[in-house]
């Protein structure tokens, strides 16, 4: 059986632009139809991966949105800070997880979440509604489905891990990553992916896979947004 | 703080950039001008936030900036290749043909020239139905749903656009590209 539903009504169902009626008679035809529901899967894979290399507009009006290009990769958390690394694991392990950002496949929750060091030496897990500023020194822990690989990415840029191709094993559960940045003055919000897989794989493998246009299915990623106080 | 526009148009970038960016790709078959478009296309947006003063969509409108946006771009360097589907003989909506599926695909991008061709002055909304049914071969109701209107204001759009463009067509024939 071919496909019933053209592109643009498939991109206008993903974008939830089409009306009551309309969404229904999608979603009828997708129930039925293996074909249209695996072009639905390609689109949003599509999508994801197109992200992840255009993690945000190139220009905007009256301004210049440069890509956030400083990025320090040496885990300068661990060393000098380490109690504030063990409270901020201690909050992670006994937090809500009412994340909003928490992209559920399956049963399986995957999450990223970005840790900012504060003034006191101290460091603070960011909300959606938090805003990241110039100068603010930020690092990540994943929450996984099962034992897995993991890599966070800005654009093209990778964070973690800080160095070699290797993507960093994680077991089950919340697992705090070496690897850090700092946030530079560039306009515009801030976009971290963070891209799993229960197969090791290794950055080149990724980026290889992300020239592709779209993702393997062996990936998953969830994004974390945070908008930029000048 | 934040600049609100900003954060607004990057936040509509992240839900449908994507989608925007493969549909200048599905039109003008080049990724770096699709790129360019995907720019033009949220910059333009910007410009026009009037136009959410209505009921549609912010899909909607962007979808129609890119369809105008890459068409634009064809029109500059484009050859008439005549093939696009018949153009019907009537305003009356009830008379728009629908497209045969096996008319469009393998000749987009030149069917999108052919269009581009015909819709000089045309405006996004009429332009992206347009495309919408001679290019990627909808149907009217599909049309209809891709722009949030009504079957029948679709089949007005389009047969009042072919009424024109088969003027358009006719110079065309006659030998010029523009």
């Amino acid at each position: 059986m071919s496909r019933q539903v053209k592109d643009p009504v498939l991109e206008a169902y993903l974008a939830e632009s089409l009306d009551a009626e309309a969404r229904a008679k999608v979603e009828t035809v997708l129930a039925g139809s293996p074909e249209d529901r695996q072009r639905v899967d390609e689109l949003r894979a599509e999508s994801q991966a197109f992200l992840i290399q255009n993690p945000r507009l190139s220009r905007l009006p009256a301004e210049a949105a440069s890509p956030w290009a400083r990025w320090w990769s040496r885990p300068w958390f661990l060393v000098p800070l380490a109690g504030a690394v063990a409270a901020a694991l201690l909050i992670i392990v006994t937090g809500d997880s009412q994340d909003p950002d928490v992209l559920v496949k399956g049963t399986q929750p995957l999450a990223l979440r970005v840790h900012r060091q504060t003034s006191v030496g101290g460091s603070e897990e960011l909300r959606d509604a938090d805003a990241v500023h110039p100068g603010d020194a930020v690092r990540f822990s994943a929450q996984v489905p099962r034992a897995g690989h993991v890599v966070v990415m800005i654009g093209e840029t990778v964070l973690v891990p800080s160095s070699g191709d290797a993507a960093v094993s994680v077991g089950p559960g919340v697992t705090l990553l070496e690897g850090a940045g700092q946030v530079d003055d560039a306009k515009g919000p801030e976009s971290f992916a963070l891209i799993w897989s229960a197969e090791p794989f290794t950055v080149s493998e990724l980026r290889a896979a992300l020239r592709k246009v779209s993702l393997d299915a062996k990936w998953q990623v969830v994004w974390r947004t945070f908008q930029k106080a000048q | 703080m934040p600049n609100a526009h900003s954060a607004e148009i990057e936040a509509l970038y992240r839900r449908h950039g994507p989608a925007i960016h493969r549909r200048a790709l599905s039109l003008l078959g080049d990724a770096a001008e699709a790129h360019d478009v995907l720019q033009e296309t949220f910059i333009a947006f910007l410009k026009s936030s009037d136009r959410l003063r209505g009921e549609a969509q912010p899909f909607t409108v962007l979808y129609q900036i890119a369809t105008y946006q890459s068409l634009d771009r064809l029109r500059r360097k484009a050859r008439w290749h005549k093939v696009l589907p018949t153009m019907p003989e009537t305003d009356d909506s009830e008379s728009v043909p629908e497209v045969p599926a096996e008319s469009v695909g393998v000749a987009r991008v030149e069917a999108a020239q052919d269009l581009a061709l015909l819709t000089r002055g045309e405006d996004e909304q009429t332009l992206t139905a347009a495309s919408l049914y001679f290019v990627e071969g909808c149907t009217t109701e599909e049309v209809a749903q891709v722009l949030g209107l009504s079957r029948k204001t679709v089949g007005k759009l389009l047969a009042q656009f072919a009424t024109r463009a088969k003027k358009r067509a006719a110079r065309l024939d006659e030998g010029g590209t523009s």
